[in-house]
């Protein structure tokens, strides 16, 4: 048989309760990350350096 | 502890919290709610979070007919004595709590044994505003944020003049979904897409599919318990999607 | 609303027509335009840009004086700068397959410029219906052109609409920039720069009055002003325009006081022929979305 706590915690402060609201209202996001211009040489440039096989270490002396 | 720091201590908490509901309705025997509270080293903010997820604790109950323990309805009325609702809700975030509370208060007098919760603690009477928050005079922005903030009250069976606002709102409801993904903003976007999901099986017509906007967030990055939670649950009320 | 939204797109119209007007000159640009297909996009496309929102500004002759005659001034200055139509010809007689020839000289009819060989080029080629591969939405450009031009083509535009991304109407979601652009041009050829908005089939007028407003937030959001611009063109386009204050009143606030609209959010050169070189595709836009939302606002021969 589970056993609860029969003592309740202390009401929770203002800030505490104003941290509360706060999540429960949470917003969008601030910051927008729509699709903008791509200058698509530079894309594939980067997909290339992506692809290479890693350069080979160098021996240590 | 300063505000940012009791808000990030509470969002951890609510993932956790977020997370043993989501093992629930993806098929898990019990949310062991009062398990996770009784051994929070945190009991205050272990029942902030429980404040916080609310009505969400009850999707199992809801979509799948799992039954709610009288240990976790218990935990659910210690939340609202350590985190006592505002008297009056007089700003729009007070209002958008407001709706919050009642969704989790109306559904612990429904679900839970009566004689489990400690009588006077959770709201039951509707809050003042009405549909305020939905009207037909807000702009679509407005009105999609606000359903965003609203999305733990997209459950079936919960009813209400919020959902029923909502399945009034197709359109600026799909505008802000689209909004929210080409943001890439999916925490928003799933909230939206689980009203979506709710408005279609109950037979209201959208002008997107919500199917699909489920598999978008989940494949192209959506992330954290919560957000997977709303997923979870808009994807369980399109599997009982009306033919 | 419908008043102070007619004066915010007149002016932004006025503005950036004298702007255009302002940088007419050898400064800005050099003397000769290279004609090889690969130089296309350096001063010919912009000339044929600002020839072609001249041309819009006297078919919809609700400028006003003023406006109406930097408008003939720019277009005689551009039809100038193409040799009277000589560019043009020599373009097409080189390369028989371009099409950016008679997509450049439909505008100029409607500055009452003409150029006999190149028109009897333009026949020529229709009739020999040998169209280059192009992406669906230039398709459209090319059959609107020999349309505009009066040359007779056997173009199925209802099929040519359905070809491109907006014609299969697809998750208003799964849109990018460039895909953007692709929506706005499809609109513009399909109702001749918002000459035959009621071409534009009922489904796609239905799904661009939801879906518009949203990608006008979400680029506005962003200061993408240039696709914005774009985008208020499509509206003035559609047959029931949404006329939206808010976005009109912000692409206002960021229009430079001598005519420029910024393409974007970054900080605008000092140097004039620098910032004209940077911005003249949005101010050009501009323009065109002012002149055609103020002729739709007062309904003009629709």
């Amino acid at each position: 048989m589970f056993v609860q706590h029969t003592s309740l915690p202390a009401v929770a402060a203002a800030e505490e309760r104003s941290a509360l609201e706060i999540l429960m209202t949470e917003p969008e996001a601030g910051v927008s990350d729509v699709p903008r211009y791509v200058e698509m040489p530079k894309a594939l440039l980067l997909l290339k350096l992506k692809l290479s096989p890693p350069l080979p270490k160098e021996p240590k002396d | 502890m300063n505000g940012e720091r009791l808000q990030v201590s509470l969002t951890d908490a609510a993932a956790e919290v977020a997370a043993r509901v989501l093992g629930a309705v993806r098929g898990a025997e019990d949310i062991g709610l009062a398990d996770y509270v009784d051994t929070s080293a945190d009991l205050k903010t272990a029942l902030g979070a429980v404040r916080l997820i609310g009505a969400d604790i009850f999707a199992p109950h809801l979509l799948l007919d799992r039954p709610v323990h009288h240990a976790d309805a218990a935990v659910i009325t210690r939340s609202f004595a350590a985190f006592p609702p505002a008297g009056q809700a007089g700003t729009r975030r007070q209002q958008v709590v407001a709706w919050r509370d009642w969704a989790t208060g109306r559904l612990l007098a429904c679900a839970a044994d009566p004689a489990s919760a400690e009588p006077g603690l959770a709201p039951t009477a509707a809050p003042e505003t009405a549909t305020a928050l939905l009207d037909g005079a807000k702009t679509w922005q407005e009105w999609s944020a606000n359903a965003a903030q609203l999305s733990p009250l997209a459950l079936p069976g919960l009813g209400g003049p919020i959902a029923a606002a909502v399945f009034e709102g197709a359109r600026p409801l799909a505008r802000g979904v689209t909004r929210a993904l080409l943001r890439r903003d999916f925490v928003t976007a799933a909230r939206l897409i689980r009203w979506m999901a709710l408005s279609s099986s109950s037979g209201v017509g959208q002008p997107l599919d919500p199917a699909l906007l489920v598999e978008r967030v989940r494949l192209y990055g959506g992330t954290g318990s919560r957000l997977s939670l709303d997923l979870a649950i808009a994807r369980r009320l399109l599997r009982s999607e009306p033919a | 609303m419908t008043t102070s939204l007619t004066s915010i797109a007149h002016n932004v119209a006025h503005r950036a027509l004298t702007y255009l007007h302002d940088h007419r000159d050898a400064d800005v640009f050099p003397d000769d335009i290279p004609i090889e297909p690969e130089d296309s996009d350096t001063v010919y496309k912009p000339i044929a840009e600002i020839g072609m929102a001249a041309a819009l500004v006297l078919r919809e002759g609700v400028g006003g004086t003023a406006q109406l005659h930097a408008a003939r001034e720019l277009i005689d200055f551009t039809w100038h700068r193409l040799r009277q139509g000589d560019l043009l010809y020599e373009r097409q007689v080189r390369n028989c397959l371009l099409t950016d020839p008679i997509e450049v000289y439909c505008h100029f009819i409607h500055g009452g410029h003409h150029h006999e060989r190149f028109e009897r080029l333009a026949v020529h080629n229709a009739a020999v219906r040998s169209a280059p591969e192009v992406y669906p939405n230039r398709r459209l450009a090319v059959a609107n052109a020999y349309r505009t031009c009066g040359i007779p083509t056997d173009d199925d535009w209802g099929s040519l609409l359905r070809a491109t991304w907006l014609g299969a109407t697809p998750p208003p979601w799964a849109i990018d920039w460039d895909t953007a652009y692709s929506v706005t041009h499809t609109v513009f050829h399909v109702t001749d720069w918002g000459g035959r908005p009621h071409d534009l089939p009922p489904d796609i007028a239905d799904y661009l009055g939801n879906w518009l407003p949203v990608w006008t937030d979400v680029w506005s959001e962003v200061g993408d002003w240039d696709l914005v611009a774009e985008l208020l063109v499509v509206d003035a386009c559609l047959p029931e325009p949404r006329f939206d204050l808010d976005v009109w009143t912000r692409i206002a606030s960021v229009q430079h006081s001598d005519g420029l609209m910024p393409r974007d959010g970054a900080p605008v050169d000092d140097d004039r022929v620098q910032r004209f070189w940077d911005h003249h595709h949005s101010t050009t836009v501009a323009a065109i979305a002012g002149t055609l939302a103020v002729s739709r606002l007062l309904g003009n021969g629709r």
